[in-house]
């Protein structure tokens, strides 16, 4: 067996490993029986599993097998991408020892706990120790990854390869002043401003499930190799290359939780379904970069599913869904309800226009936390973030839980994951730029209810190569151009101008 | 301590196992189509971490040391006999023999879907030739027991040989086909087609839920869904998940399936916490098993069980059972009947089907019988058995997934199941006159109890001969069950008990 061949097969074990642990989390979230103890027993199967995986991981046979894969000449562009992130994967777990691991994960856990209580009770003090805790754990195991140069960069790395903070920094000063801009002329509006009533009536769970299950056959979810269930909280799991798991969450009471949510599971769900066969398997399957991942969901969800153009397809449908509520409900009021700006104190609830905000201000404050940690004073940080929104969004929480309290992301060590989020509205923005470039019928067939010329165009350019390519480098190989904010702005401008008149 | 680590080593495959158990509940219930490849290799992944495992420098030196200790407690003893049975069936058995298994049985079953779809035993027959000649090596290499098809009983039945059962399988058949003969005399015949009419499948699950309520089935550590075929599935010593298969044009199919499956899972949910999500949280035996599933099912067609539930199923299906008398349903569900179709048949002629396929595994693997003389062999004993003959092979040698996957030596455990639990019930009975008025008044807890207290609890600790005596003071004895039949059928049939 040539040695790649015998390290890519060494990788596809550790993916299959992943697949499985992958399942269980899944089974845990959708089906697991209530007892506390039940979840506890998943917890060991799931650690049990991390454990024999890691040992593959970190064992001399895939040090060794890397070594020689790396003297290997004219590798072709999979099997190089196929050692380059084996490696990467080497790497990092050789650099933390399993105790900082176990600690981490002991941390998240209590973490989480604290987080939750802190979060009901409004009260930052029960989280903050656990907090402190976490970020000292974090700056160690920064400093062990040791990418650089900052001990933020090597956290955000995990994320977002080759994405440098500084260079995330000026790409987000440019967005944040253009968003706050674009906020300021929203506001200034004179002319009618839309609002969500509609969506807030009584919408039927069971007519909600059945019009996202119509939706999501239509957008080419593969059921046959994929799945829709209900969750708290939605997300979308591949427990192997043939078999994609999406959930979703449904509110009686306002229309758009499930309709969004599943179409933004599903956008994920097409990138992992569309990748090329060779890759199945391997740990190649997977998306280029979270940024990546995000941008398939955010381009489905927003740029496609808040559209005018979808809307003219599926509003009459949603009105025989809903007729009680929709029946004489004009279309294009339709349209605006479900486009609301407006400074909110919650990040997962925010507009397209201002969600940008609330991830700028939580990098700015990462960065400091990660990088600063001795100058800036724990105690300090709900000040911090009040005067950042009041600063950024005109807006102070009232209370910790609707202000740095209300991610889960710190409490479970996920530092530097944040500006991914953004980042994927960016990539999204001038990815589908770029396809309206190549195929200007696109809006017309949305119009008539074609969705896979778009998904085609997906797949050809981006899909098909899961993480072959590196983020910044498939960015690029797609649109010809590193990634550019401005069309993610030049979208904010010609879509939300005329919602509000401007 | 040796015996703490060899536990906790072992721990570690027990949790490898209901992962495995996951893997394949979710493939029954959730997964798509698609992905089925896929999850086979995830199986089998799963399943070489328990092999390497087993097979592991660390666990025959924990064996070693183990062994050496004196002062093991009664549990402990367990832990080291099973740890040791595995260690040895892991290491006698090679692994390219296992996979050979695994390919002959995947590909064997597919052939054996297809010969059944065409109804053409020839296409089944050079595949269950493959899988026979590797099973009877793995027998081979297994030799646990005076027979090759000893050490193949030996993986379900610990202790049982065929030289042990075949006496006990000649008393049983000589009387079932006596009390067949009897009833089929009788003017007395019942009449099944009140369970054949459309019964709405919502209300048929509501129904199976109220009962599982009533039977403090413990839906935070357990669950129902709905699959092809029932089956129990052990995710975690928490994590205890049943199915069942409701047929609308079948009313006893989602009712009985239920009780079975509950009666598979209430043992599960129940060993002492001692011995949780160890090797030993297992039944003491596949036959021991399937005894607490007989059992429950058993107790599901009796005449005090529906005294209480009848009036309540008439309420969810008025429009069939309303005016039908309950002693008329109660004969409806225990119709006996020659058929060709063994988990169709009833309680009676049931085990002339076991009795038929152990007779012929025997002959497949101790003497190599020519598998192309299996359909006539099938065929001529199903006529001296039970007096038909099947019209086709669907109806006779291909009926049952069994051999195709490879697994001989599993259906005498069926009989087991039956023998054990009426001895058990027997013996309950006799020490708790009282459990029968209680089922007749929709009360379930003290028989609930003897069983956690005298069986359930106990997990693998015993082995099945031990644990028998232990219950009940004797070793198996078929009379128990044959007294059984006796009484509630010669009843049911008006035949004279002592004719």
């Amino acid at each position: 067996m040539s040695v790649i061949k015998e390290l890519r097969e060494r990788f596809t074990e550790l993916m299959r490993l992943h697949y499985i642990s992958t399942l269980m989390g899944w089974d845990l979230q959708v089906n697991l029986p209530k007892s506390e103890g039940t979840a506890i027993g998943r917890s060991e199967q799931i650690a049990l599993i991390e454990s024999i995986s890691h040992k593959k991981l970190i064992s001399s046979k895939t040090g060794e097998l890397i070594k020689k894969a790396e003297n290997e000449k004219n590798l072709n562009i999979i099997d190089s991408a196929l050692l380059r992130e084996a490696k990467r994967k080497y790497n990092k777990a050789i650099k933390i020892p399993i105790e900082l691991v176990t600690e981490i994960a002991k941390t998240a856990s209590l973490g989480q706990q604290a987080w939750e209580k802190a979060r009901a009770k409004s009260n930052y003090n029960i989280f903050k120790p656990y907090l402190e805790k976490m970020v000292a754990l974090e700056r160690e195991y920064a400093e062990r990854i040791d990418i650089g140069p900052t001990l933020y960069d090597s956290l955000i790395d995990i994320y977002e390869p080759d994405a440098k903070s500084d260079w995330i920094l000026k790409l987000f000063n440019e967005l944040k002043a253009k968003l706050v801009k674009i906020l300021n002329k929203i506001e200034a509006a004179d002319s009618d401003a839309p609002n969500q009533k509609i969506l807030q009536k009584y919408y039927d769970p069971d007519k909600q499930w059945d019009l996202s299950m119509e939706i999501i056959k239509k957008l080419n979810f593969d059921f046959n190799r994929g799945r829709l269930d209900k969750s708290v909280h939605p997300f979308t799991a591949s427990v192997s290359s043939m078999d994609t798991r999406i959930t979703t969450r449904i509110w009686e009471n306002f229309l758009p939780a499930c309709l969004f949510g599943t179409i933004h599971e599903c956008g994920h769900a097409l990138y992992e379904m569309g990748f090329k066969q060779e890759i199945h398997d391997t740990i190649l399957a997977d998306g280029s970069s979270l940024g990546f991942h995000e941008s398939q969901s955010r381009l489905w969800e927003n740029i496609v599913g808040r559209s005018q153009e979808f809307w003219s397809y599926w509003y009459p449908i949603t009105q025989k869904y809903f007729p009680e509520n929709l029946k004489d409900y004009p279309e294009h009021e339709f349209y605006r309800s479900i486009n609301v700006v407006q400074p909110s104190f919650i990040r997962v609830e925010a507009d397209e226009v201002t969600y940008g905000l609330h991830i700028i201000l939580r990098f700015e404050l990462e960065k400091e936390l990660i990088n600063n940690s001795d100058s800036l004073s724990i105690s300090e940080l709900p000040n911090i973030w009040n005067s950042k929104m009041e600063n950024l969004l005109g807006i102070t929480p009232p209370d910790d839980a609707k202000g740095i309290l209300q991610d889960v992301h710190w409490s479970s060590g996920a530092f530097g994951y944040f500006p991914t989020y953004t980042m994927g509205n960016l990539y999204a923005a001038q990815i589908y730029k770029d396809a309206l470039m190549k195929n200007p019928e696109l809006p017309e067939t949305i119009r008539n209810g074609n969705f896979s010329n778009l998904l085609n165009y997906l797949r050809e350019n981006i899909h098909q190569y899961g993480r072959i390519y590196k983020p910044l480098e498939l960015i690029k190989k797609v649109t010809g151009e590193s990634l550019n904010p401005n069309y993610f702005i030049e979208y904010l401008e010609k879509k939300f101008y005329p919602v509000y008149g401007i | 301590m040796p015996i703490r680590k060899l536990k906790e080593h072992f721990d570690e495959i027990n949790k490898l196992r209901n992962i495995r158990a996951l893997l394949n509940w979710d493939q029954q219930i959730y997964m798509p189509n698609g992905s089925n490849r896929i999850r086979s290799e995830q199986i089998a992944l799963i399943q070489g971490l328990i092999h390497d495992k087993l097979i592991s420098y660390k666990t025959t030196k924990l064996l070693e040391h183990s062994r050496k200790d004196n002062n093991l407690d009664l549990i402990e003893q367990a832990y080291l006999r099973e740890a040791m049975k595995e260690y040895e069936i892991a290491i006698k058995v090679p692994n390219r023999l296992i996979k050979r298994m695994a390919k002959a049985a995947s590909l064997g079953q597919q052939a054996w879907e297809k010969a059944k779809n065409e109804n053409n035993f020839t296409i089944f027959q050079p595949y269950l030739e493959k899988i026979v000649e590797i099973k009877r090596e793995y027998a081979k290499k297994l030799d646990s027991g005076s027979t090759l098809y000893d050490s193949l009983i030996d993986l379900y039945e610990p202790g049982i040989s065929s030289e042990w059962l075949t006496p006990i399988f000649d008393t049983l058949k000589q009387n079932i086909i006596e009390i067949l003969k009897k009833i089929k005399s009788s003017k007395e015949q019942a009449d099944k087609s009140i369970l054949s009419k459309y019964y709405d499948p919502h209300k048929q699950l509501k129904f199976v839920l109220e009962l599982l309520g009533k039977l403090e089935f413990n839906f935070n550590i357990g669950r129902l869904d709905k699959s092809m075929h029932p089956f129990t599935s052990n995710i975690s010593s928490m994590d205890t998940r049943i199915t069942t298969s409701i047929n609308e044009n079948y009313l006893p199919a989602g009712i009985f399936g239920t009780l079975h499956e509950y009666g598979h899972a209430l043992y599960d949910m129940n060993f002492m916490e001692e011995i949780r999500d160890t090797i030993l949280s297992d039944g003491a035996s596949v036959g021991i098993h399937e005894a607490q599933s007989h059992l429950w099912e058993r107790i599901g067609r009796s005449n005090y069980f529906w005294n209480y539930w009848y009036p309540i199923l008439q309420k969810y299906f008025p429009e069939h059972l309303a005016k039908y008398p309950e002693n008329e349903f109660y004969r409806s569900i225990n119709t006996v009947q020659s058929s060709f179709i063994r988990v169709d048949a009833d309680e009676v002629t049931y085990n002339l089907h076991i009795i038929l396929r152990f007779e012929l595994e025997k002959e497949i693997i101790n003497d190599n019988f020519p598998i192309s003389g299996l359909p006539e062999l099938w065929n001529s004993k199903m006529e001296e058995l039970l007096g038909i003959i099947p019209s086709d092979d669907c109806k006779g040698i291909l009926q049952d997934v069994h051999w195709s996957e490879g697994i001989f030596g599993y259906f005498p455990s069926y009989i087991l199941g039956n023998l054990y639990s009426a001895q058990i019930y027997f013996n309950m009975l006799q020490k708790h006159s009282q459990i029968k008025d209680e089922i007749n008044n929709g009360q379930f807890n003290n028989l609930i109890s003897y069983l956690k207290e005298n069986i359930y609890q106990y997990g693998k600790i015993y082995r099945p001969d031990d644990l028998i005596k232990k219950i009940t003071g004797i070793p198996l004895n078929p009379l128990y069950f044959i007294n059984y039949l006796k009484e509630k059928y010669f009843q049911i049939y008006k035949v004279p008990l002592k004719s």
